[in-house]
């Protein structure tokens, strides 16, 4: 409960945090950059929740990386 | 000291709603509260009104289903202001909410037909308030994180 993710989906491990934390800005302002919620932002930083292509697009956009710098799929 | 303090003020921003939140949340109340108020109204102008007449009832009936439309109207909106994640979630609550008034709902009906003397009232209303506190409970924890 409260989690997108199915038991058995491995999980896809994300830099957000920490490219966030590098510009200096709360998960408020990454919200409002995304325009999405802060808790989304927040399910997405602690690995709850795996984005959209659109979305996950939109991040890349916005740090200026591609797609597979920022998300590393386990497998 | 000083970096102590940067991070801690940097934890107190993350936990901090962002301006789109705040703005959501503000465009739903402004639909929502009008609708709530007009409902409480319309009960409170429907019970206190005179003799029970046709037309008391017809006010009533229309007036009440009135406000609710608007206050149903206002949840729709807010629900496509939702984004990705925010909607997933309210899916998640709203599957568990149904499972329980199914589970409340059966219970109730085994009860009756084992003759274990529920109300009318009670196996009316039980599987629709269990339905609507989980759904909120889930809400509520769900928007805490």
């Amino acid at each position: 409960v409260g989690c997108t993710r199915y038991w058995f989906q491995p999980p896809v491990k994300n830099q957000l945090k920490e490219l966030r934390l590098a510009r200096g800005w709360s998960q408020g302002a990454l919200a409002d950059e995304l325009d999405v919620s802060r808790q989304t932002v927040n399910a997405l930083e602690t690995g709850r929740f795996d984005p959209s292509l659109p979305l996950a697009f939109k991040i890349g956009r916005l740090f200026g990386l591609p797609i597979e710098t920022i998300f590393t799929d386990e497998n | 000291m000083h970096t102590l303090h940067m991070t801690k003020k940097l934890d107190r921003q993350d936990t901090a709603p962002s301006a789109g939140d705040i703005r959501r949340k503000r465009a739903y109340f402004k639909e929502f509260v009008p609708a709530m108020v007009l409902y409480s109204l319309a009960v409170g102008v429907g019970t206190t009104l005179g003799p029970d007449t046709t037309a008391k009832k017809v006010f009533f009936m229309s007036a009440t289903m009135g406000a609710a439309l608007l206050g149903t109207w206002a949840i729709i909106r807010s629900l496509k202001r939702l984004d990705e994640y925010e909607r997933a979630m309210t899916h998640q609550a709203m599957a568990i909410s149904f499972g329980v008034a199914m589970i409340v709902a059966l219970f109730i009906a085994l009860a009756a037909s084992a003759r274990l003397g529920i109300s009318k009232e009670v196996g009316s209303w039980a599987p629709f308030i269990s339905g609507m506190w989980t759904w909120a409970a889930l809400a509520i924890g769900f928007n805490r994180r």
